[in-house]
């Protein structure tokens, strides 16, 4: 009786793992997926001159005129120059100290203006205006632009584009540097490496999986981007490429000992038949061994790609940090878990900025979990033959 | 161990390049792995200094020392390691001796392969929102120790399952045989048995909380805040998250690269002992059971 109870409890033990990736979905999805449907002007209501004759506007349209990118004319507006009047440009037309009747007179002359755009909280829009609706879609905001400024007033842009790729770029250049390196690291250990090394250099890979990332970013900040800006006379070494490889370099010992475990299992009566049939070492690796762990390798690629995806400090120290869209390594990049480490401190909780920050959480989750979950299925079940 | 041929035929020079190779790279990924330790040695062992280990940052964190970090980063990793140690334990126990083939421990087991690949700064994201934000402890030691800790889980829960099973199954059987029960038999023999690896894990755990950066981000790192916490609700600075302020948004970066590499060496030797002593330890105990 007491033992089953006592079991029970180990069970349980084994249960929080349950609880906690239930949990982590929980709160990421409950945080994040607002995003679709909350839009970030909630509680402002966008107002034009009465006799502007436009029914709606698009959110893009409005960053354009805010941004002069774009005329009233060219939307089939009015021929006036645009003025824009949001609460985070309020005080260039009038003090937050100023006496109430004084605001109150200049935000109704601000309203004869036949080119403007308010962008205010009802209760300080001016009367004589024409609300106009801006129709807000989380999901086109975030996945047809590419443009990344998420506290930009009065609309902020929030397309994930510029994040995915520079963490797509980051991790191509880590995958290309720890894929062939990996495996070469594996093949040496096994075959070449004198036996009494074999205990000191599975030491030295676990002193480099436990290097802090923050230490390794600091290094390649101070010798590898001076070498990047040299090397490729750049003006700044803080590139996609320093990242990657720096990160490649960091998943090496992921990457080496998954293959040497694969190595090791290879059934050894295979590898006598090929040594019987007079191949030699190098014949024996090439034409039997690696094609014969193929499957693993797989499966270390992926896991080496979840793994160089969500590192997040090296990233953010030695990458440049500029969310735009880049077609080149040498190009600096900011990454999904980047952006979320260097702003997720400065968004208030419950934000809209806050909000998108965990939407970029749950993609980095989703693409986490399933490159695991990939391997984790495809794995090869012979371990040991 | 070793597959090499005993009587392979003779290499031919390509097969030498590539032998060369395969060595360079192999030993050249490693030498950069000294380059760093070296170059922070030199750099950082110029700022090491008795009153750096132990006085509070003055002067906008050009002067003075890393203490309150110091002292912030071994809370931390005392309350992740102290709290994940009793959970993987038990769940790594369940794994590997009492959970029958099932369904269940199927699932179980891929939830800690599929937790361990869950990037460090989605724990922190959860972390946020559940430690700091929904049960309310603030950016607190408390909230940073226990994210830290759910991080720590999967590689802990794997090493204490890998652990009970190196117990020799005949210690086991011999146990249940004179009519122990089963979890007599856990508590007298299998857990005893395992504990020098259960503990070692725990090092090498404690080594890779101690570095984190990404989780403590957002659930308690404080940018400057040159005290000693009272208690586990308070915020802290720590380590990782000092050094990484001091190479990115100091106010005079250059005046406080010195700071920065005395840091960066201090956590490094930090980690280094703890992982370089947890790796020693584990392949002296994985030669020790080999029969």
């Amino acid at each position: 009786m007491r033992d089953r109870w006592g079991k029970k409890a180990f069970q349980a033990a084994a249960a929080t793992t349950i609880l906690i990736l239930g949990g982590l979905t929980l709160f990421l999805f409950q945080e994040g997926l607002p995003t679709l449907w909350k839009s970030p002007y909630e509680g402002v209501t966008y107002a034009v001159h009465p006799q502007n004759p436009l029914p709606h506007l698009s959110p893009e349209a409005v960053q354009a005129l805010v941004r002069g990118e774009t005329t009233w004319t060219a939307l089939g507006g009015p021929e006036a120059p645009v003025v824009p009047v949001y609460l985070a440009n309020l005080d260039r037309y009038v003090s937050a100290h100023a006496p109430a009747p004084l605001f109150k007179h200049i935000l109704d002359s601000l309203a004869t203006l036949p080119g403007v755009l308010f962008a205010l909280p009802p209760s300080l829009l001016p009367a004589r205006t024409k609300p106009i609706d801006v129709p807000w879609n989380g999901w086109k905001a975030l996945f047809a632009s590419a443009r990344w400024s998420p506290t930009y007033e009065p609309i902020p842009s929030v397309g994930v584009w510029s994040l995915l790729i520079g963490s797509l770029w980051v991790s191509a250049i880590g995958l290309l540097v720890v894929v062939p390196l990996g495996i070469a690291m594996a093949v040496y250990v096994v075959e070449f490496l004198p036996k009494k090394l074999y205990y000191a250099i599975k030491m030295l890979w676990e002193v480099l999986a436990g290097l802090p990332s923050v230490v390794v970013g600091f290094w390649g900040l101070m010798v590898l981007v001076p070498w990047i800006q040299k090397i490729f006379h750049l003006e700044d070494g803080e590139t996609a490429l320093t990242a990657g490889i720096l990160l490649g370099w960091m998943t090496l010992p992921l990457m080496a000992s998954l293959v040497e475990e694969a190595l090791q299992a290879i059934p050894p009566l295979l590898i006598e038949s090929s040594y019987g049939l007079g191949a030699t070492q190098w014949q024996t690796i090439l034409r039997l061994k690696l094609p014969y762990i193929m499957p693993s390798i797989f499966t270390a690629t992926l896991l080496s790609a979840g793994r160089i995806l969500g590192e997040t400090m090296v990233v953010l120290i030695v990458s440049g940090n500029a969310p735009l869209l880049s077609w080149s390594p040498l190009m600096p990049v900011r990454t999904l878990p980047a952006t979320l480490a260097a702003e997720l401190g400065e968004a208030p909780v419950g934000s809209y900025h806050y909000h998108v920050l965990f939407f970029l959480g749950i993609i980095l989750f989703l693409i986490t979990v399933s490159l695991n979950a990939l391997a984790y299925v495809i794995q090869p079940k012979t371990r040991s033959a | 161990m070793l597959s090499s041929p005993r009587h392979a035929p003779p290499k031919r020079w390509g097969e030498h390049i590539a032998t060369l190779a395969v060595a360079l790279l192999s030993w050249g990924s490693i030498a950069i792995l000294a380059g760093i330790i070296g170059f922070l040695v030199y750099r950082g062992g110029q700022v090491l200094s008795w009153e750096f280990l132990t006085a509070p940052m003055r002067e906008g964190m050009q002067k003075g020392g890393i203490a309150p970090a110091l002292v912030g980063s071994l809370w931390l990793t005392a309350v992740a390691i102290l709290t994940a140690a009793f959970i993987s334990t038990a769940a790594g126990a369940y794994l590997s001796e009492f959970a029958r083939p099932s369904r269940f421990k199927n699932l179980i087991e891929f939830l800690v392969t599929t937790l361990a690949g869950i990037p460090s700064v989605v724990y922190g994201l959860f972390g946020l929102a559940l430690f700091v934000t929904a049960l309310g402890l603030g950016a607190s030691i408390l909230a940073g120790g226990l994210t830290l800790a759910l991080l720590s889980l999967p590689l802990l829960i794997r090493n204490a399952q890998e652990a009970f099973a190196a117990v020799p199954r005949a210690l086991k059987e011999a146990s249940l045989g004179i009519g122990a029960s089963e979890i007599q038999t856990f508590f007298r023999i299998t857990l005893p048995m395992a504990l020098p690896r259960i503990l070692t894990g725990l090092v090498l755990a404690s080594g890779r909380v101690l570095g984190e950066t990404a989780p403590i981000l957002f659930t308690v790192a404080a940018y400057y805040l040159p005290t000693y916490p009272h208690s586990l609700l308070e915020p802290t600075m720590a380590l990782p998250y000092h050094l990484y302020v001091l190479i990115t948004s100091g106010t005079n970066i250059q005046a406080t690269y010195p700071m920065a590499f005395g840091t960066a060496l201090v956590l490094l030797l930090l980690t280094l002992c703890l992982t370089g002593i947890a790796a020693y330890l584990r392949y002296r105990l994985k030669k020790s059971y080999r029969v």
